[in-house]
């Protein structure tokens, strides 16, 4: 194995990648997200109650807003039109000397209880007598950042192993690799060659979007560790999507079923209770996102962090020896 | 004639490709993971964690009904309080000190949590607190715009996802698939051998988009029968997702006559597909809706499944899905006239 030929091959794709402008592509797409991440994030922050009331009752209108966002209207008939759009405002206003709820009437129990809570709040100031003190975890990055970094970090490697994919397709479809077949390149060569550009972006990734998310207190080390590891998940699906599709559409119809795959325990891993979580204990994904979640949470310490780390090994090596014997008979026709 | 001509030659193309056997598929796994992966009852609001440190406020609790309300629940101490915490990103904990005629509270946040919600909270905690010393909301106070809703009517948290994954699979899906059907021709140069026939750029594109309307309504039927049986409104689910398949598509193939490849265009098909689900953030997070999300076409085509799907959810408003119309023939135009562009270009 030669490390110039490797080198090579990292080199040629990178040159490709950037000719037709996929490289950029690809980098630019997960800082977006970030962005987009970090803009949502005081939004979803709260507990996200919006209120309509009468633009004249400005003491229901001050003391709604220290709940919730408020939209003022200028009639009640304006009021019920708000309320009766697709989502969930509540109005709240008072009429001669009580507070008045106007509902849609599907809201969900939770909504229709708190607004009541509210109301009586107004109505009999609830929290008059009571003292309240306030201490807290010292969890202060809101979980829609800490979901943002992992998903950002994890469809990064993903999107990185689909383009590695695709190459394949693309090169099969082109005749490129008869052309690679009568040159001395190893098929170990050309793996790792091209599974480096899959392997960088994503590291370029997670380093922005700690940026951009403004998490100043990440441990690197351990971020660094985790995202390489992590690579090495979408680079075996990505070289399994390019071996065994043989058109660009059986390849959309694998990277469906496998991207499904991949980011399902994610997105369900962050919905879900923690006594569920035992049903994603097969996916490397789902532990990627757990060691990402807790590095963001700063509650992880380095035994715990081996353990897990050990989980992403295990999963990604028992995914690649299922998938071996396929891996390999689609590079014999690759290159011997 | 011709339009129907190249729809059949989509649906033989997509039939061989194993799309409509992996539109089954798809349907038949989204029910699997509905009914035994996600559970049926689950509560993703704040829960607040009790910690009672004096016996004699133990006591009235267990004389009051708190210990029936599904969102508190009871730990007896301060480590098995932080460790429910830790457990749960969207639960306070609520410390209890002195005796019933001056008790002090202490609230643990998780330390994320705005001035907005530790308020609310704090309303929330001092109302269970407070119980019957409040004064009661009398029913006048209440009014409710379709009348109420049914509790028991309520929508089971894994059905829940139904509306998601019609949006997903159904609606969207041909947004990845005709960035495939593109590229395929496009290096087949089919486009560019169409423009000598004298058949027209819309007839082909048309094609290509009802055939994805097609697969997106048989996954809509498919699941929704699996998962509601006959409750749903299949007439007004039919038409959701016809328009915004009709809508996606377009986007997508506006989105697709920038690229050369699909490896090029991977980017863009992620970009468009995140940015068209993000109105489940409000579907999940009620009241959260701010304007950069309800701007989406998605947003209402998402609550009209909604509605289409769990009508005894209250009736929807589908005149929304007129603008959605609109806007996907404003696409598709655009769309159709790109492509035009293109074989001009090559003809030169």
């Amino acid at each position: 194995m030669r490390m110039k030929r490797i080198l090579n091959v990292f080199r040629i794709d990178t040159i490709n990648g950037v000719r037709d402008k996929m490289v950029i592509y690809i980098l630019v797409a997960p800082i977006i997200f970030s962005f987009f991440f970090r803009i949502i994030a005081p939004d979803f922050q709260s507990l996200s109650l919006s209120f309509v009331t009468l633009k004249d009752q400005k003491a229901t209108l001050e003391a709604l807003e220290k709940f919730g966002s408020v939209e003022p209207v200028s009639s009640e008939a304006e009021m019920k039109e708000r309320v009766g759009r697709s989502d969930d405002s509540v109005a709240i206003y008072k009429k001669g000397e009580s507070f008045n709820l106007f509902l849609q009437g599907n809201e969900s129990e939770e909504i229709e209880e708190i607004a009541k809570i509210i109301l009586t709040g107004l109505q009999s100031d609830t929290m008059r007598h009571i003292d309240f003190k306030e201490s807290d975890q010292g969890r202060f990055v809101a979980p829609v950042t800490v979901f943002g970094f992992t998903f950002v970090v994890i469809i990064s490697f993903v999107l990185g192993g689909m383009v590695i994919g695709f190459n394949i397709i693309e090169e099969k479809e082109s005749g490129a690799m008869r052309a690679l077949m009568v040159t001395p390149i190893k098929k170990s060569e050309l793996i790792l060659g091209r599974s480096i550009l899959g392997i960088i972006i994503p590291l370029i990734h997670s380093f922005l979007a700690v940026l951009i998310l403004d998490l100043p207190t990440m441990d690197y080390l351990k971020l660094i560790i985790v995202t390489i590891l992590s690579s090495i998940i979408g680079i075996v699906v990505g070289f399994l999507i390019g071996v065994i599709s043989s058109s660009q559409m059986s390849g959309i119809a694998n990277m469906k079923v496998s991207g499904w795959l991949l980011l399902m325990p994610v997105i369900l891993g962050f919905i879900l209770p923690e006594r569920l979580h035992f049903i994603f204990f097969w996916s490397p994904t789902y532990w990627s996102f757990v060691v990402l979640k807790d590095i963001v949470n700063r509650s992880i310490n380095w035994s715990s962090f081996a353990i897990q780390i050990l989980w992403i090994c295990l999963t990604t090596a028992t995914l690649f020896l299922l998938m071996m014997s396929r891996i390999k008979k689609g590079l014999q026709t690759y290159l011997n | 004639m011709r339009l129907f001509t190249n729809i059949s030659k989509e649906i033989i193309l997509g039939w061989r490709s194993h799309f409509f056997l992996l539109t089954v598929m798809l349907a038949v796994a989204y029910f699997l993971l509905m009914t035994f992966l996600i559970p049926e009852d689950l509560s993703t609001s704040t829960q607040l964690i009790l910690l009672t440190e004096s016996e004699e406020i133990a006591r009235a609790i267990e004389a009051s009904d708190l210990n029936s309300k599904s969102s508190l629940s009871f730990v007896n101490s301060r480590d098995e309080l932080y460790e429910s915490l830790n457990r749960s990103f969207n639960s306070v904990g609520v410390i209890m000190r002195g005796d019933t005629a001056s008790p002090s509270f202490e609230l643990v946040f998780q330390g994320h949590e705005d001035t907005k919600t530790r308020e609310l909270v704090k309303l929330v905690v001092a109302h269970l607190l407070n119980g019957s010393d409040d004064q009661p909301i009398s029913s006048n106070s209440v009014q409710y715009l379709q009348g109420k809703q049914d509790d028991g009517l309520d929508i089971p948290f894994n059905k829940s996802f139904l509306p998601i994954f019609l949006m997903f699979e159904a609606v969207m899906m041909g947004m990845i698939m005709v960035f495939a059907m593109v590229f395929s021709e496009k290096s087949q140069k089919t486009l560019d051998a169409f423009a000598v026939t004298p058949g027209r750029v819309w007839e082909y594109l048309g094609a290509k988009v009802i055939f994805l309307m097609i697969l997106g309504i048989v996954f809509a039927i498919i699941l929704t029968a699996l998962t509601v049986g006959l409750q749903a409104k299949y007439l007004q689910l039919v038409l959701i997702v016809s328009v915004g398949s009709f809508l996606s598509t377009s986007v997508s193939l506006i989105a697709a006559s920038f690229y050369e490849n699909l490896s090029q265009s991977m980017a863009a098909i992620l970009t468009l597909t995140v940015i068209f689900s993000l109105p489940i953030l409000s579907y999940y997070l009620e009241g959260f809706s701010p304007w950069y999300l309800r701007i989406l076409p998605t947003f209402p085509i998402l609550f009209s499944l909604q509605g289409a799907v769990f009508p005894h959810q209250g009736s929807t408003d589908i005149s929304y899905m007129i603008l959605v119309a609109v806007e996907a023939v404003l696409a598709f135009v655009i769309a159709v006239n790109l492509y035009k562009l293109r074989i001009r270009r090559v003809r030169m």
